[in-house]
């Protein structure tokens, strides 16, 4: 379908295991182009997690591997920025010095790392929580701290598990749409885990449906994929696209 | 904005009187108490040699106050003494436990067993080990200051979100730095409470040491004044010691408030 230089993020038949033994998933393939946004739809328990902790590196797969433009990254954390639901601040550093905590951890000064860092807090809708404490921000924007903070990680490849599930349901609105199109605009290629098919609908080039229960000896396979005719819609409401995408998914999670 | 601002002001409304109340509330029961064992001796219902009052107490505080101060200062060195020694071997041991998870296995009943050994059988012991210098206090509140130190330090360290550690190492973070940057300051957090516990057993420990022997320190003086059946400056040196533990709890939580800012920030949302 396209060739691997294409694709910023390439995963080749992950089969991936939590003890050694039972199987997770099996042979599960994957790829993400720049700009992209994937997302990873499955019921509970299916191993979405695993999946996405295997591409950054986190987990070792039994076999399979993760290229990153043609490099194998597998089993290597640290060249493709990951996050989570949960924002992760810590406490005890401001906004900002959250924010530079991925550069000063790559070694550069906390004023170089300040002076990368203080531009984006426009752009991320932060400007004024320089020096705030984590726990005096909104849910909603401590979670655009944290997408400041992985943005500094400086990778062009975000996983993303889950990110907008602790929102509220208008602050999630806003920051979907406020991701796709920073993503789009950064030319970001990103993978998202969500059990929202409306969320993966409204927000997906591609869905990867993987069924499957590990739980009970079933390993998580990919299902079907379903790529998805993007049509700007500047406030996300709902198109033919969205519902044949939301349609196919559902099928696919029913087997 | 209009509404958020009123219901600002209006939770302010509330907590206003109950801060009054955790001040108040207090403050009339110990008067309460005083003034009923205030009259109790006045009034001759309790002798004078059973209990003293607390205008005696005070007075007895007054009359002999730079003999107090003096042992006081002796109890307060040791105190000092034996606390910074014992957090460091507490700390040296958290340490060391959350790194190596054998030493961990190995050591955890065993300082578990250590605690329960009351403080008061085991003085004599390290009296005759090592005399009735500044060695035998000071060992014993390093026992007795080390223990919450390092059930605070390790349970700190645990508490830390194992996704956070995950997100470290994308960030490729080292050991160290996953050290410094989250199991740290996630741990300090805790230590100042096991530091509160510890500063008081320190003042205690180093008073119950005295007891046993030596030449100058509150417990000395205790001992002296007891024997002589002045059980008013007896009383004198109890007061003593509870501002000392006090005094010593208040240096514990200065010391949090300056070390850790964003903790008052988290009292206080309001401010945003």
């Amino acid at each position: 379908m396209s060739t691997h230089d294409e694709q910023a993020l390439i995963a080749e038949g992950l089969t991936l295991s939590w003890d050694g033994r039972t199987l997770v998933t099996r042979d599960v393939s994957l790829e993400v182009a720049a700009g992209q946004v994937v997302c990873l739809v499955g019921k509970s328990g299916c191993g979405k997690t695993t999946i996405l902790h295997a591409l950054a590196g986190l987990t070792t797969p039994l076999s399979g591997r993760v290229l990153l433009r043609g490099t194998d990254i597998t089993g290597v954390p640290g060249s493709v920025s990951y996050m989570l639901q949960k924002d992760l601040l810590l406490p005890h550093l401001s906004i900002m010095d959250n924010a530079c905590l991925p550069l000063v951890i790559a070694g550069e000064s906390k004023e170089a790392a300040r002076a990368k860092a203080a531009p984006l807090f426009e752009r991320f809708g932060l400007e004024g929580t320089e020096r705030s404490w984590p726990s005096q921000l909104s849910g909603g924007m401590r979670q655009r701290a944290a997408f400041m903070r992985t943005y500094l990680m400086g990778n062009d490849v975000v996983l993303l598990d889950e990110p907008f599930s602790a929102l509220d349901a208008i602050t999630r609105g806003e920051m979907r749409s406020w991701y796709c199109d920073m993503s789009r605009e950064l030319g970001l290629a990103s993978v998202v885990i969500t059990h929202d098919v409306d969320e993966a609908a409204l927000m997906a080039d591609r869905i990867y449906v993987l069924v499957g229960t590990p739980s009970a000896g079933i390993p998580t396979e990919v299902g079907s994929v379903i790529d998805v005719a993007r049509i700007d819609v500047p406030d996300f409401s709902v198109t033919e696209e969205f519902l044949a995408a939301k349609r196919a998914v559902l099928a696919g999670l029913a087997g | 904005m209009a509404q958020l601002a009123s219901e600002h002001i209006s939770s302010d409304h509330a907590a206003r009187p109950s801060r009054l109340r955790t001040v108040m509330v207090p403050v009339v029961a110990m008067a309460v108490l005083l003034a009923v064992w205030e009259l109790a001796c006045d009034t001759g219902l309790v002798p004078p040699f059973l209990l003293p009052s607390p205008s005696a107490v005070v007075l007895a505080l007054v009359k002999d106050v730079a003999l107090i101060a003096q042992h006081s200062l002796t109890t307060l060195a040791e105190a000092a003494a034996g606390l910074g020694i014992g957090v460091l071997v507490g700390a040296v041991f958290a340490l060391l436990m959350d790194r190596f998870e054998t030493f961990y296995l190995a050591f955890e009943p065993l300082m578990t067993i250590s605690q329960t050994i009351p403080t008061i059988a085991i003085a004599p012991l390290l009296v005759l080990w090592f005399g009735y210098g500044l060695a035998p206090k000071v060992i014993l509140i390093v026992l007795t200051t080390f223990f919450p130190v390092t059930v605070s330090l390790v349970s700190g360290f645990k508490s830390v979100d194992p996704d956070m550690v995950d997100l470290m190492r994308t960030m490729g973070a080292s050991r160290w730095q996953v050290f410094r940057y989250v199991k740290l300051p996630a741990a300090a957090d805790q230590l100042f409470s096991g530091l509160r516990i510890s500063a008081t057993y320190a003042i205690v420990g180093a008073v119950i040491a005295e007891w046993l022997g030596g030449t100058s320190g509150l417990g000395v003086y205790m001992t002296r004044v007891r024997k002589s059946f002045s059980y008013d400056k007896m009383f004198a040196s109890i007061l003593v010691i509870s501002a000392l533990s006090l005094a010593l709890m208040r240096l514990v939580d200065l010391l949090e408030h300056i070390t850790m800012p964003w903790k008052r920030a988290e009292g206080s949302k309001d401010h945003d």
